[in-house]
């Protein structure tokens, strides 16, 4: 069946199979490969993308599910060629190692930032409660959040 | 891609989507958290999946003192969380447990509904509602019921619901002022599943102070101990009453090994959070 979706502002038609999922889509069929699959049972966050304006785990969403969806992956962050705030913060603060969690603490990072421009250390905790990172042990990803918060402008 | 071929619809009434689902092999989604996890391990193989989220009259969401608060199938966690503060002014405990159901992501799709009709032992939307007294209205092609959520599961992974039928709404009467706790032990803090969860509510805390308690996590399904409430109901909360109310919870579990704990320590915890609740809510202090 094809489904209609919006991605990183691009409107598309897809071919997808109900036994696909949105993750299935966006890296085999549209080579979006910024989502990344590591459960595959929503426990781990890596392939967390921002559908219709709130962090999801595109592993759990049927791909027809996503019929009419707007969808920001990690590389729409970036615009011509210019980083994200949140993306230079989490560099300066080298808030990643391996990088395989990065996108999705990206796209957490930026649903929450939208919705509380200044959270404190336990909202940030809470509202990436769902991202798994094995490398950094955290910290430096708060500190990464925290910084971001400031360079878009939040009073601290 | 998951292992198994389905069909995939979305209805937007009511009517064509009991139509559908009427028919053998096909399963209701809302958030799909559970059973695309599901679907993925072959713990289920329907013929068709039936999403219901296009069904405008599912995301309904309404509360009055008089109707209490009536909750639409396709609402989600954070929806209840984040948009309707009536939930965690009127209903404390039930606000605690649904924001400790998966991680911020689950529970932008997640829906009570669905923790309801997925039926795990260690729902954790389930023990508070059922201190709140919740009811449920199922609908079918045949027409429509409204049962007691504490007489919809049968055991683990199964409720009365009938092939065809779904439920379209929570319906969660409003009896006054609430306080309390739900408190859930899990391996990690952060995604994890109940190892136990206790639902602590105290209704009307400053008048006949009705102390209601169910459990996650330590029986087929989660369960109300009416025994403990029928047994300090009236009564001075003193070290003793606390004890023998601990310990008639206790006694009312069946809980079993697993992954995530073994049943000694839930039968333990299952004493010891009940006291530690009534503790923290400062209505009693332990002598020592």
């Amino acid at each position: 069946m094809v489904i209609k979706f919006t991605i990183n502002g691009d409107e598309m038609e897809v071919d997808v199979k109900p036994n696909e999922t949105l993750l299935d889509v966006l890296r085999n069929k549209l080579f979006i490969t910024g989502p990344k699959e590591g459960c595959g049972n929503g426990e781990c966050g890596a392939c967390t993308v921002i559908y219709n304006g709130k962090p999801v785990n595109s592993c759990l969403i049927l791909a027809p599910e996503a019929d009419g969806a707007e969808i920001l992956t990690v590389e729409g962050l970036t615009k011509d060629g210019k980083l994200h705030p949140i993306q230079e913060a989490f560099i300066e603060e080298n808030a990643f190692q391996c990088g395989f969690c990065t996108p999705g603490f990206l796209m957490s990072t930026k649903a929450l930032l939208e919705r509380n421009p200044n959270p404190s250390r336990e909202e940030i905790v809470e509202a990436l409660s769902g991202n798994l990172c094995r490398c950094t042990g955290y910290d430096t990803i708060i500190r990464a959040v925290k910084k971001a918060a400031e360079k878009m402008g939040a009073r601290s | 891609m998951i292992p198994l071929d389905f069909s995939y619809f979305r209805p937007t009434t009511l009517e064509e989507a009991l139509d559908i689902l009427s028919e053998e092999g096909m399963i209701p989604i809302l958030g799909s958290t559970d059973v695309v996890v599901k679907l993925r391990a072959r713990r289920l193989k329907p013929k068709g999946v039936v999403d219901l989220k296009a069904i405008e009259e599912l995301h309904s969401f309404s509360f009055s003192k008089e109707e209490g608060m009536v909750i639409g199938a396709a609402v989600t966690m954070n929806e209840l969380i984040e948009d309707h503060p009536e939930v965690k002014e009127n209903y404390p405990v039930f606000y605690q447990a649904i924001k400790k159901v998966g991680a911020y992501q689950t529970r932008n799709r997640a829906t009570v509904a669905g923790n309801i009709g997925n039926s795990s032992p260690a729902a954790d939307s389930v023990p508070p509602l059922l201190t709140y007294n919740a009811k449920l209205k199922l609908v079918s092609k045949e027409g429509e019921r409204t049962v007691e959520l504490k007489d919809f599961f049968t055991g683990p992974g199964k409720n009365i619901l009938k092939q065809g039928e779904i439920i379209h709404s929570i319906i969660v009467p409003y009896e006054g002022p609430s306080i309390g706790m739900y408190y859930k032990l899990s391996r990690i803090k952060a995604v994890d599943l109940s190892t136990i969860g206790v639902a602590l509510t105290v209704i009307d805390p400053d008048g006949k102070r009705d102390i209601r308690i169910a459990l996650a996590s330590v029986a087929p399904t989660p369960i109300r101990v009416f025994e403990a409430e029928d047994f300090i109901r009236g009564k001075e909360l003193t070290p003793e009453v606390v004890d023998e109310f601990a310990k008639i919870v206790q006694k009312n579990t069946s809980p079993i090994t697993d992954t995530r704990g073994t049943k000694e320590y839930r039968y333990e915890m299952a004493y010891v959070l009940p006291k530690k609740i009534l503790r923290e809510l400062g209505l009693y202090e332990e002598v020592s």
